[in-house]
């Protein structure tokens, strides 16, 4: 025998407490993720497609297409 | 068919295995093989296995088992730990100690990925032909030109990182 007792493993309701473990962890990683991608990337696009189309001027937009030659049924005259 | 004849004139016996040639001299009973008989095995979900580790004992071990089955707070510290590993080979300490071997693996896997540069490396210098004209500075210049002039992905993508008043790249 060792000098001093190892402390007792758990002996009983392991995956029990395995299973309560990994399903918290599973839940809370995977909510985590979602969070993550909604703030990093989700957001941020929708933003920026509002700032774009705030101001936007299409018919401005053609006009420098066509001056550049571009457009081949608009060719810059 | 023919097969079946033959085994009538054998008998019920099987024709030909190397137990039952050895099983005629004695009075029909073959001697059990080894890997057929319970192993000892060292795993973690099996925590007694189905035979002791030391299959034959020797006369101190044989006095030891004896002992053994009288009040047991008579025994030894020694003479427990004996009587251990009679019946076990491995502690489960022992049993799930961690090795060194992924070291090994993550050593040999970054060698042979080297390796593998290396052999990229000479097939670049000494196999492969030129790269296509389009790849040129000039010719990628031109094609970026005329994908800002297009407003390629002009929300999050190249033309959003373009400034179009002062014609250069947004800082």
């Amino acid at each position: 025998m060792s000098a001093a007792l190892l402390p007792k493993p758990q002996m009983r309701r392991l995956l029990a407490s395995r299973m309560k473990f990994h399903l918290l962890g599973a839940f809370l990683v995977s909510m985590g993720c979602a969070t993550l991608y909604k703030f990093g990337v989700a957001e941020p696009r929708k933003r920026a497609y509002e700032d774009f189309y705030r101001n936007y001027d299409p018919v401005k937009d053609f006009e420098a297409m066509k001056a550049a030659g571009v457009l081949e049924s608009a060719p810059a005259k | 068919m023919l097969a079946s004849r033959v085994f009538n004139l054998v008998g019920r016996r099987s024709i030909s295995t190397s137990l039952c040639l050895r099983a005629h001299g004695h009075a029909g009973v073959v001697k059990a093989e080894d890997y057929t008989l319970p192993a000892y095995v060292d795993r973690r979900d099996v925590p007694l296995p189905e035979v002791a580790f030391v299959r034959d004992l020797s006369a101190q071990q044989k006095a030891l088992k004896e002992k053994e089955k009288a009040s047991w707070s008579a025994l030894s510290v020694e003479e427990k730990v004996e009587l251990y590993r009679m019946k076990f080979n491995e502690t489960y300490a022992e049993m799930n100690k961690g090795t060194n071997e992924w070291k090994t693996v993550l050593g040999g896997v970054l060698f042979f990925l080297g390796f593998t540069g290396l052999i990229l490396i000479w097939q670049k210098h000494f196999m492969y032909g030129p790269i296509p004209h389009t790849f040129s500075e000039e010719w990628v210049s031109a094609q970026t030109k005329r994908m800002l002039d297009m407003r390629v992905n002009p929300v999050e993508g190249i033309s959003a990182q373009w400034d179009f008043e002062k014609n250069e790249w947004k800082k």
